[in-house]
């Protein structure tokens, strides 16, 4: 399988359908003598940051650790043996209320689309 | 790139008549459509005002262009002076309702019109 | 039955998709400076927007990708990220103008700055998608959007010379005032050929649960609804040419001019007409691209999209086409000349073609995510033709913008 071609940049959706992100990026295990194998999926403006350099890998962490503490100055990782099922969507045996990855936008939700009528 | 520059430095006069001669058509299909009684008078008054604007715009361009001696710089900025002060005649014929005023301002922008007209065609259509 | 309902629908959507203050604005400009002569920017436009339709809706029926999805997962993040940004900087600065349309339409109405109703606008249209469904917002929009006919029934009252047309739609060589004349061009080929059409139809697609068994749907939709939308610019341009032109109007430089395009025709109704019609396309087109945007940023970072979500169920979405509305009311409201705007922008968004349309060259191509219905021959040529336009044209359209432009 050419993971990099069929893996990375995929949508990956939790197990109530839940849109949670994309394949930001791929953890992979190195092993003596045979091929590396994946270990965990990355999700999150870190990892993104991390692919288009080192300097703004670095700047983002900072800043999400600024913003949303200890828990984000690490990318958000999935590992690969949750992984149900890959189609046009990654289906991950996930629930996403129990991760951190929604956290921004519960803050969203509870301190600004919350508070405006009609939501 | 440098005949495009070239092209579009070569009438500016020309250019801002055009605009000129625009613009004062322009105040002529408002007040007959005012005149008609298919414009509202805010819309036309406010048509007129900007058509005002325009003209005297394209005077002040003019007269950046031109050294200050040159006749057909007076000719011309006379003439686009005479279309503004006939816009502006519209547009206060329009607020007051006054329907003998707005036909008089636009007897004058006719005049003012072939008045440019004649002035362009005096000092820069012989070129091309 | 259900099918036939389904395609007028789509049909009339388009329509109302496809007019906006761009195609109207540089249509009338064309019209009153070059008569005629400008038509077959618009039939080259239009003929160009059918095919990108087409293959959007294609490739969302088939793959259940939107071309966004298609885009990053195919070419990766940081590839994406120049057709992201290109297009959401083109999307704000459309979205500004459209907004800068409605204010214009209620500037003649009431007489009271453009300016002024920027914020309100965005209001209203922000309104609209906090509380709308996306069948509510494009069925309204496209039943509405039926008052801008009114173009075509007064190009067919004036009886123009239809030879005369039908030479207008064989391109040529300016007589006069060149730069001026290439330069229209360029941007009535940006006004028709919008990267938000093709983007919004394909979430739409999405959103709506299109499988293959759409594909016929689809060319329907994407042929004849385009093409209504080209024919209803083809009579702005007519009636620009046989109202403004005959009447000496030969620079359409002050949005004032533009009810005068249907006035000597309508009378009192053709102002009223004029007003309605610009005012509901603009904000039609406004309401389409500011969820164009959050579909984008959402598709783009693999967030929850979808316009039939309540806020509070979907906030990162949300605040993307808040923000965007707010920022988008920005310059109106500072009083930037949205007819100006207008015309810059087309000329910008023709020039940012390459971005995203390089993309359907592969997408469009690869089995895995269009199987057996991959481009045919014509299409592939259509996506090359467009991608070499839109070089062309970004090369030419900036130096034109300095030099010639309005």
């Amino acid at each position: 399988m050419d993971l990099l071609r069929d893996l990375l940049d995929k949508q990956v959706v939790d197990r109530r359908q839940v849109k949670i992100g994309k394949v930001d990026g791929l953890v992979a295990e190195l092993r003596h003598g045979k091929p590396p194998r994946i270990v965990a999926v990355e999700l999150g403006s870190i990892t993104l940051a991390r692919r288009l350099g080192s300097r703004p890998g670095r700047w983002v962490a900072w800043l999400a650790a600024r913003l949303g503490g200890e828990r984000h100055a690490e990318p958000h990782r999935i590992a690969w043996k949750k992984v149900r099922n890959i189609g046009v969507d990654i289906e991950v045996d996930v629930d996403v209320r129990r991760t951190a990855i929604f956290d921004w936008q519960d803050w969203l939700r509870d301190h600004i689309i919350g508070r405006i009528p009609g939501a | 790139m440098l005949a495009l520059a070239a092209c579009s430095s070569s009438g500016p006069v020309e250019q801002e008549s055009k605009i000129a001669a625009s613009a004062s058509q322009t105040a002529v299909m408002v007040m007959d459509a005012w005149a008609a009684g298919a414009a509202p008078s805010n819309y036309a008054s406010a048509t007129l005002q900007s058509t005002a604007e325009a003209l005297v715009e394209v005077g002040r361009q003019i007269e950046s262009d031109n050294p200050p001696e040159s006749p057909k710089r007076r000719e011309v900025v006379t003439a686009v002076g005479q279309l503004s002060a006939a816009a502006k005649d519209a547009q206060a014929g329009v607020e007051a309702g006054n329907l003998r005023q707005v036909s008089q301002a636009r007897q004058e922008l006719r005049a003012a019109t072939a008045n440019l007209a004649a002035a362009y065609a005096k000092y820069f259509a012989p070129k091309s | 039955m259900k099918k036939l309902l389904e395609i007028s629908l789509g049909i009339v959507t388009s329509v109302g998709g496809f007019l906006e203050v761009g195609s109207m604005a540089t249509a009338a400009q064309a019209g009153a400076t070059f008569g005629l002569r400008l038509i077959w920017a618009i039939l080259l436009g239009t003929i160009c927007i059918i095919f990108l339709v087409e293959m959007a809706g294609r490739f969302a029926a088939v793959s259940g990708h939107t071309i966004a999805d298609g885009i990053r997962e195919r070419f990766g993040f940081n590839t994406f990220l120049w057709p992201l940004l290109a297009t959401l900087l083109v999307n704000f600065m459309v979205m500004s103008a459209e907004i800068g349309g409605v204010a214009i339409a209620a500037d003649l109405a009431t007489g009271i700055g453009f300016q002024w109703w920027a914020i309100p606008v965005a209001f209203l249209a922000w309104l609209f998608l906090w509380k709308g469904t996306f069948g509510f917002i494009e069925k309204g929009v496209a039943v509405l959007g039926l008052v801008t006919l009114c173009f075509v029934v007064a190009a067919v009252m004036l009886k123009p010379d239809w030879k005369q047309v039908a030479a207008g739609a064989v391109p040529s060589l300016p007589d006069h005032d060149a730069e001026s004349y290439w330069f229209m061009a360029v941007s009535i080929l940006g006004a028709s050929i919008s990267p938000y059409l093709f983007m919004f139809y394909s979430s739409g697609a999405v959103e709506d649960h299109w499988d293959k068994t759409y594909l016929g749907t689809n060319r329907a939709i994407a042929g004849l609804g385009m093409s209504f939308g080209g024919t209803i610019s083809v009579s702005v341009l007519i009636v620009a040419a046989l109202v403004l032109g005959e009447h000496g109007v030969n620079q359409v430089d002050d949005y004032h001019q533009l009810p005068l395009l249907l006035i000597p025709i309508f009378g009192f109704w053709g102002f009223v007409l004029f007003v309605a019609s610009l005012a509901i396309a603009c904000f039609g087109a406004a309401l389409e691209i500011a969820l164009q945007q959050a579909y984008l940023v959402a598709q783009g970072f693999g967030w929850t999209w979808g316009e039939d979500r309540k806020p509070r169920e979907d906030p990162g979405f949300c605040s993307v086409y808040t923000i965007s509305l707010l920022l988008a009311a920005i310059p109106i409201g500072l009083g930037l000349d949205p007819l100006k705007l207008t015309i810059f922008s087309m000329a910008v968004t023709a020039a940012s073609l390459p971005l995203t349309v390089v993309p359907f060259l592969f997408l469009l191509n690869d089995e895995r995510y269009v199987g057996d219905h991959r481009n045919g021959m014509i299409s592939n040529a259509a996506v090359i033709f467009v991608i070499a336009l839109g070089f062309v044209l970004a090369v030419v359209a900036i130096p034109l913008q300095i030099f010639g432009g309005s």
